[in-house]
């Protein structure tokens, strides 16, 4: 019977099998070889190396570029709120009330609120004016604790295409506590509300109040400052 | 690293070159082996890797014995145009064995490149790492040598 020459070379080639036992020693033979099907080393560890010097610049951009962007804003709220308190301008508003000083301000974004870390003993609230942080209008709140100093409270509208993300006290994180100007600056976020916190009172008082030290505790008593409810 | 169906289709190119079982066994370890002192490494085509393996092994060897056989080339040859060619040729099924005794190791690889691995002659080429034209007239050759052995007496063959 004739066949095309090619399906009786296929047939003639195929009737060449090994035994199991001659494929079983081909087999322990190769266990010991590591060739496997891909392209050439080079080839294939080129874009390897690309992608991954690509992707490690990636990860250092996403992870430290916030980071740097929030220490830039940290420094220019506290270098802010530093000259604000250092200038003690006028109060626009007077009061120790803070319902009556909080009502004053209708022009803002928000509702002036009293943070709980600061709901604490022997200040007195002053009074209060606007002025802004970082461009956004804000409440500057002044009190005048025990000893005499002046402490002064800044809440501002917390806009995140603005600031960074910033320590949330409702979830037990604690405020991010710096020094400007000879003034200890602590700010943190608070029902929404940005809040920038700037003292004379700075080291030794810390300690004293069990405050917010170096890196302080996130009970609302361990707050920024003491200030009396009203 | 192999299955079965893969270590025979090693196997039988080996036997394309040695025409002999033990040989070919032999041959197709003697490249495995000669896999295991080289360092690792990646390979395009683990098969076609060894299949090369093999083929220059084969070739060392049957240097040492005999002058490996190479058909001169012609490459102007017209008649030489694809493996096409071979595909015209009907073959009686019991002569097979006799023909392919006839023919030179480098004929029957590449009739098992062709038959059995249904290479093209382009890619026949790329495999020996020799120019398409070559291939083409190799397989010329064959079809003439092909022609001559049909024409001529045929042995007796067992039924």
């Amino acid at each position: 019977m004739k066949k095309p020459l090619n399906d009786a070379f296929d047939d003639f080639y195929q009737q060449q099998q090994l035994s199991s036992d001659q494929i079983n020693r081909l087999n322990q033979l190769a266990s010991g070889v590591t060739v496997s099907e891909s392209k050439p080393t080079s080839k294939r560890i080129f874009p390897l190396i690309v992608g991954a010097v690509i992707a490690v610049g990636l990860l250092v951009m996403v992870t430290l570029y916030p980071m740097y962007l929030k220490q830039d804003m940290v420094l220019q709220i506290a270098k802010e709120v530093a000259k604000n308190h250092i200038k003690q301008k006028p109060l626009e508003i007077e009061g120790a009330s803070f319902a009556t000083v909080g009502q004053y301000f209708q022009e803002l974004d928000f509702v002036p609120t009293q943070s709980s870390l600061l709901a604490q003993q022997s200040t007195q609230l002053l009074g209060g004016r606007y002025c802004s942080v970082q461009g956004l209008t804000a409440a500057q709140l002044s009190y005048r604790e025990s000893d005499g100093s002046r402490f002064t409270l800044y809440e501002s509208a917390y806009d995140r295409n603005v600031f960074p993300s910033f320590p949330e006290v409702e979830r037990g994180e604690r405020p991010i506590r710096t020094f400007h100007s000879g003034l200890e600056i602590q700010i943190w976020v608070e029902k929404g509300v940005l809040m920038v916190s700037a003292n004379a009172k700075a080291e030794n008082d810390k300690a004293k109040n069990n405050g917010v030290a170096a890196e302080p505790a996130a009970t609302p008593t361990a707050g920024v400052k003491s200030i009396p409810q009203e | 690293m192999f299955e079965p169906a893969d270590w025979n289709r090693l196997y039988q190119y080996c036997f394309s070159l040695t025409k002999d079982p033990d040989a070919a066994y032999d041959l197709l370890q003697s490249a495995m082996e000669r896999l295991l002192q080289q360092s690792p490494g990646s390979v395009q085509s683990a098969k076609a890797y060894v299949r090369s393996i093999c083929r220059n092994l084969f070739i060392d060897q049957y240097r040492r014995q005999h002058r490996y056989p190479t058909d001169s080339i012609d490459d102007t040859d017209p008649v030489a145009i694809s493996t096409s060619s071979l595909e015209q040729v009907m073959i009686d099924k019991d002569l097979i064995g006799w023909v392919f005794a006839q023919l030179s190791p480098e004929q029957s690889e590449l009739i098992y490149l062709w038959s059995v691995e249904g290479m093209t002659a382009k890619e026949i080429a790329t495999e020996l790492q020799i120019p398409i034209g070559s291939v083409l007239s190799r397989i010329h050759r064959i079809r003439k040598k092909l022609n001559k052995l049909l024409d001529e007496p045929k042995p007796e063959v067992e039924q």
